[in-house]
């Protein structure tokens, strides 16, 4: 756990040193789920998130920016394959809201010790004040038991992942990574807590990447 | 207000009902294991050769297992919870068993299962303290022994496709079948 947390503060005063533009804050969110038969199950994730700092203001100041709604329907395709499809309600502040569109392919390997996870995503999003964007997401993604060879009930992993993700938004493509190192702790198979550090790099097609640093705290309910 | 709260506890009746898993295995350190069963290793193994403990409890069967490479083979060796050696386990491939155990398997399995996939395959040897060491120390197999073979297999039948640990006898005779529990991968997801 120690090491864990040197890695952080190493990994933010390096951001930090170098970034041109750097916003931090908070990413909450809980994720729900429910199974309706063998092959077809129900997500709904609610993600709230609260830019706190930016480094040309240099203040720290807790500001809600949106609130996310995402559902999903999810299909089993394998035993390790799912397909999914989605519809996020963007709520941002005075009053404006964005409508999303999500289709997802996602499939896992390593069952006996750590698990890595495959995310490809493609989403549309729709509001009245901007032109509609598409995004094309790949992520890759890491689970691995800190207590032993497997996962077992109260105890913590170690959950790493990276994701890029290449938009278009009329007039201007953008592309943005995002890498994740989170420590869960694995309660039980209906519950799940996950606290880390989000660290995103934006506009690498733009003038100057744009770094976003998110403190995220993650519940992972199944009902 | 009140459907906030109906919210909370519905979401808090997850960690009083929770489902137990049936095999828990914790990392443990060698400090913690039965002297016997770490001085009896070290007879066969060099003093610093590397040693993963672990405690494993699967319903009423408690032991301390053993994993190590040795001569380039991947071994698991269980102790009792007393430092008694209970059996000896190491991990093959499909094509090191022999071709008529292999047929008998490929049948049994087929007459289980409509769709199949072998995942994994441990050879598991159980009988005297001593020859179960031998295989160890002189990589040698003694006829009195009991060999076992568990396999996992992703397979389907009834339409329905899940993961299976099956165990065979050396004569490629089902001993047990049970489903293994998928975890979830919400969090890898989503």
């Amino acid at each position: 756990m120690r090491f864990f947390t040197s890695l952080i503060l190493i990994f933010l005063l390096s951001i930090n040193t170098n970034a041109q533009h750097l916003t931090a804050g908070f990413l909450p969110n809980l994720t729900l789920s429910y199974k309706v038969s063998d092959h077809y199950k129900f997500v709904h994730k609610l993600e709230s998130r609260f830019p706190s700092y930016n480094d040309r203001d240099e203040k720290f100041d807790f500001n809600f920016e949106r609130f996310d709604i995402q559902n999903y329907a999810e299909r089993k395709l394998g035993l390790f394959s799912k397909l999914s499809l989605g519809y996020q309600l963007r709520f941002r502040t005075e009053n404006r809201y964005a409508h999303r569109t999500i289709q997802q392919l996602s499939w896992s390997t390593g069952f006996n010790t750590y698990r890595i996870g495959h995310r490809v995503r493609s989403d549309q999003t729709f509001s009245e004040d901007r032109k509609p964007e598409v995004r094309f997401r790949y992520r890759v993604g890491f689970q691995i038991p800190l207590q032993g060879q497997q996962l077992d009930p109260k105890e913590y992993y170690l959950s790493l992942s990276d994701e890029l993700v290449w938009s278009y938004r009329s007039p201007n493509a953008d592309l943005e990574n995002r890498i994740n190192a989170k420590v869960g702790f694995y309660m039980n198979d209906k519950n799940k807590i996950e606290s880390g550090i989000e660290w995103r790099a934006e506009e690498f097609f733009l003038d100057g990447i744009k770094h976003q640093v998110w403190f995220t705290f993650s519940w992972y309910k199944s009902l | 207000m009140r459907f906030v709260v109906i919210l909370l506890v519905l979401l808090m009746s997850g960690f009083v009902f929770a489902q137990d898993k049936i095999e828990i295995e914790k990392r443990v350190k060698e400090e913690d294991i039965p002297e016997s069963a770490v001085e009896d290793l070290a007879d066969i193994l060099e003093p610093d050769h590397k040693v993963k403990w672990y405690y494993q409890a699967d319903g009423s069967k408690k032991v301390y297992e053993a994993k190590f490479n040795f001569n380039s083979k991947d071994f698991s060796v269980e102790f009792d919870t007393s430092g008694l050696i209970y059996n000896v386990e190491i991990e093959i491939e499909l094509e090191s068993l022999s071709p008529i155990f292999r047929l008998k398997l490929d049948k049994r399995l087929n007459r289980l299962f409509d769709d199949y996939n072998i995942r994994k395959i441990q050879i598991e040897y159980l009988g005297e303290e001593d020859d179960l060491f031998e295989i160890i120390s002189e990589d040698e197999i003694d006829d009195e022994l009991n060999v076992y073979y568990e396999i996992e297999v992703n397979a389907k039948s009834s339409k329905k496709r899940a993961l299976y640990e099956l165990i065979f006898n050396d004569k490629a005779k089902l001993i047990s079948k049970r489903k293994i529990k998928l975890k979830s991968t919400d969090i890898l997801d989503y």
